[in-house]
């Protein structure tokens, strides 16, 4: 049995992988304010859920220390 | 003495100005009752809530950043716990990098 030929739409294209960088370590952050309800939002789903580092490519450190600050936030109605 | 940053949010309804005389009364509480002192204080405004506190939808925060001693943070809790117009005090210890 012949296999059919794949035209060019049907061919997979390849994914480009760019190498993800921390936002706040390019900017220097050296504290995320709980109070800059601008940037946590950025950082959370519709539902107020802390977006993984995976995806945003945040470091570690600074991963600490945004869910920190949006718990802080939490408590205080100022994000979901 | 430690460092704290302090905010409360008040019911907008309970109150009749932006709470500059609610906040004169909490540094003076803080000053001569529990023997701290003012570093700096701010009234943040009237707010949205992100989500609703006690069915209310918004309030005015005051941001305060004071010193005071470890053994005070829960009177001072307690002061201001069955307080109608206070919807929210959270004392968060100061740890920006100066």
């Amino acid at each position: 049995m012949a296999f059919a030929k794949k035209t060019g739409n049907q061919r997979r294209r390849k994914k480009i992988i760019r190498p993800k960088i921390c936002t706040f370590c390019e900017a220097g952050v050296k504290y995320i304010d709980f109070k800059d309800v601008e940037i946590l939002r950025k950082y959370q789903t519709e539902q107020g859920k802390i977006h993984p580092r995976r995806i945003t490519g945040t470091c570690a450190n600074h991963q600490k220390m945004l869910a920190a600050a949006i718990k802080r936030a939490r408590v205080i109605a100022l994000v979901m | 003495m430690k460092k704290y940053e302090t905010i409360v949010i008040l019911d907008e309804k309970l109150i009749d100005d932006d709470g500059t005389k609610f906040l004169k009364e909490l540094e003076t509480v803080l000053t001569k009752d529990l023997g701290g002192n003012i570093v700096k204080s701010e009234i943040m405004g009237r707010r949205q809530f992100a989500r609703e506190i006690n069915k209310k939808k918004t309030g005015i925060y005051l941001d305060i950043t004071h010193e005071m001693g470890a053994d005070k943070v829960k009177p001072l809790r307690d002061k201001y716990t069955l307080n109608e117009t206070v919807l929210r005090l959270q004392s968060y210890s100061y740890d920006r990098p100066e």
